[in-house]
């Protein structure tokens, strides 16, 4: 059974491309809520742990595990819920972990979105169009909008304050605004988890605090995220948890400022001693 | 707001259906020999006069036009799906050899059928073709496996199209025979001699593969907005892309089945399309690039046939003129928005 908090679930996963894996037995769990950061240098493997965990890459070994209910899908959507009474997971409705693997892609895709940094974007999209295209896994066979979806896509486009952008065409707009773009089409998905790649890079200091703001609430009305970032600044503001990937291994940090008192970044980034000021 | 895209989106289908039926009626009418409004009538409706006129409309223009409408639409229906799946906007049958590919297959098939005396059915052509198709579709791929730049692309297609014209041209040489002379003028490309059981067979094939095309609009709308992402949706992109790329080997191998190859159209027809649709959504290019394309390639037959009367030339010719300007144009676009981005 699951413990009433955890969402997400990697049990000794190695990760890696055709058949040869980069990442060696990950074993973490991901909270309701949390907003967990991988850290680690360039090429250690967290975009490669990002995207299995999202299932676009077969494992080499171990699994991801997600919890449902079997007994009653509504309620799945509810893992880790606080609120969540003995009433509402009685018997017979108790969470289980299953392989984000053997889940239908649609399926899963209701339960986490994925936002990696894709150069490709047809030209002649309005933003509008591309948040749209959130609402993937809930369209019927030609993909046409309900109107519960189009509500969906106007609400998501309220609360990121981009509703003003939605004629605009997506490669007319600035960067920040791109992101934020792309955040909601990713929210239209309906995700209990959001799993992002370097979301910070290429935007200005103001869009990036922008955008910690609002992963901060969202993780706040209950969404769990997990991203990878270089900017070691953002991280220590971010983080509730760290993920810490090196030489094929990934090392949980509960506690994040300490972590960051005690010289944990300089021995990751195998930093100098006489530069580690710059962690300060 | 989107309320006039809407607008904008039904009033271009209202024109290019117009312009499909404007085309049409001026393909029944213009030619060598002028046919009158109520000729046209006659020939329809009033079943078989006897006439001359009756016989030309009945006999040569209907099943010629009915194919420059049906292959015109096939053929930038093609050009679409391959734009889609190489990220290209110059992709096109044509130019990635596809289309030279297939009419090298079918050349060898009827130099073959004409040496042994058998007769060569429609489908057979088709299926010579769609195999040539594959052959060329599948160097392209595998050489755009190790390239990032689209023009490395490109410039692959076009020699691949070269090399397998080279060939087919070898091949029309040494087969000399007075039966040739029409395999000559086919591989040029041309609507002429079309007959009623070419239609046959050509009609429902290319509106199967239309209506497949169609189906595939969702998860092509996802694939447009990155791979990484449609996979991330649930879109299985690898069978995807295998559907993607025998419908529009099909599609390009009906038109080299029973035109020969036909230049720049599916490039310059899905992209004029997409101007005046002002989107690039699947649901709404599919159907457009085929009325598009059906009429750019009847308005090109149209010229083919009448500019220099009564010698006609191939419809390449006509399609090249038209069209390889806009492809300029789509690629000095594209130039300039790199820049600016």
């Amino acid at each position: 059974m699951y413990s009433s908090k955890e969402l997400l679930k990697t049990e000794s996963l190695s990760a890696g491309y055709e058949g040869r894996a980069v990442l060696y037995d990950v074993s973490f769990s991901l909270c309701r809520g949390e907003i967990m950061v991988v850290v680690g240098p360039n090429g250690a493997g967290k975009s490669t742990l990002l995207k299995t965990i999202s299932g676009l890459l077969p494992p080499i070994g171990g699994d991801v595990e997600l919890a449902t209910c079997a007994g009653d899908p509504e309620l799945a959507t509810r893992a880790g819920d606080p609120d969540l009474t003995e009433a509402d997971s009685g018997v017979g409705k108790t969470f289980i972990g299953t392989s984000i693997f053997s889940m239908d892609p649609m399926e899963r895709a209701r339960h986490m979105s994925l936002l990696l940094t894709d150069k490709r974007m047809a030209e002649l999209m309005t933003c509008r169009d591309v948040v749209e295209m959130g609402r993937y896994p809930y369209t019927g066979r030609l993909g046409i909008l309900s109107q519960k979806d189009e509500e969906v896509v106007d609400e998501v486009m309220e609360r990121l304050s981009i509703k003003k952008l939605s004629d605009m065409f997506f490669d007319k707009i600035s960067d920040g605004q791109r992101q934020r773009v792309l955040l909601a089409r990713a929210l239209c998905q309906k995700p209990r988890i959001l799993i992002l790649d370097e979301p910070a890079s290429y935007l200005d200091i103001r869009y990036q605090l922008e955008l910690l703001d609002i992963l901060r609430q969202l993780a706040d009305d209950g969404l769990s995220v997990i991203m990878s970032m270089h900017e070691l600044s953002l991280v220590k503001r971010i983080a509730d948890r760290l993920l810490c990937v090196k030489d094929g291994h990934a090392r949980m940090v509960e506690d994040t400022e300490g972590f960051y008192e005690n010289g944990g970044m300089g021995e990751l980034f195998d930093i100098p001693d006489d530069k580690l000021d710059y962690l300060k | 707001m989107k309320t006039t895209r809407t607008k904008r989106i039904v009033l271009t289908f209202v024109l290019l259906t117009a312009l499909l039926f404007i085309l049409l009626f001026m393909n029944l009418m213009i030619g060598s020999v002028g046919i009158k409004v109520s000729d046209i009538a006659g020939a329809i409706f009033g079943g078989d006069v006897g006439t001359k006129e009756s016989l030309i409309i009945r006999t040569i223009r209907m099943p010629r036009l009915l194919a420059a409408a049906v292959l015109g639409g096939a053929l930038a229906l093609s050009g679409f799906l391959l734009q889609t799946y190489f990220n290209n906007p110059i992709a096109g049958p044509f130019v990635l050899g596809i289309s030279s590919g297939a009419k090298m297959c079918v050349a060898m098939v009827m130099i073959f059928s004409l040496l042994h005396g058998m007769v060569l059915s429609s489908f057979l052509m088709i299926v010579a073709a769609f195999f040539g198709a594959m052959l060329s579709m599948g160097f392209i791929i595998l050489l755009s496996k190790n390239m990032e730049n689209g023009a490395t692309l490109i410039i692959c297609g076009v020699m691949i199209g070269y090399i397998c014209s080279a060939i087919t041209d070898i091949m029309v040489t040494f087969a000399n025979d007075a039966d040739i002379v029409n395999l000559h003028n086919w591989s040029r490309g041309s609507f002429s001699g079309i007959s009623w059981g070419n239609v046959r067979v050509m009609v429902p094939v290319v509106m199967v593969t239309f209506c497949l095309t169609f189906l595939q609009s969702k998860p092509m709308s996802a694939f447009l907005q990155g791979i990484s992402f449609a996979k991330s949706v649930g879109v299985d992109v690898k069978r995807f892309s295998v559907i993607i790329i025998v419908l529009s080997g099909i599609l390009s191998a009906s038109v080299t089945a029973f035109a020969g190859p036909v230049s720049f159209l599916g490039v310059a027809a899905p992209h004029l399309v997409k101007r005046m649709l002002g989107t690039t959504k699947p649901i709404y290019m599919i159907p457009a690039s085929f009325l598009g394309g059906a009429s750019f390639c009847l308005l090109c037959d149209l010229l083919a046939r009448t500019v220099f009367a009564p010698t006609e030339v191939s419809i390449s010719t006509v399609t090249a003129v038209i069209g390889a300007p806009v492809v300029i144009w789509v690629m000095l676009r594209r130039m300039k928005e790199k820049t600016t981005l």
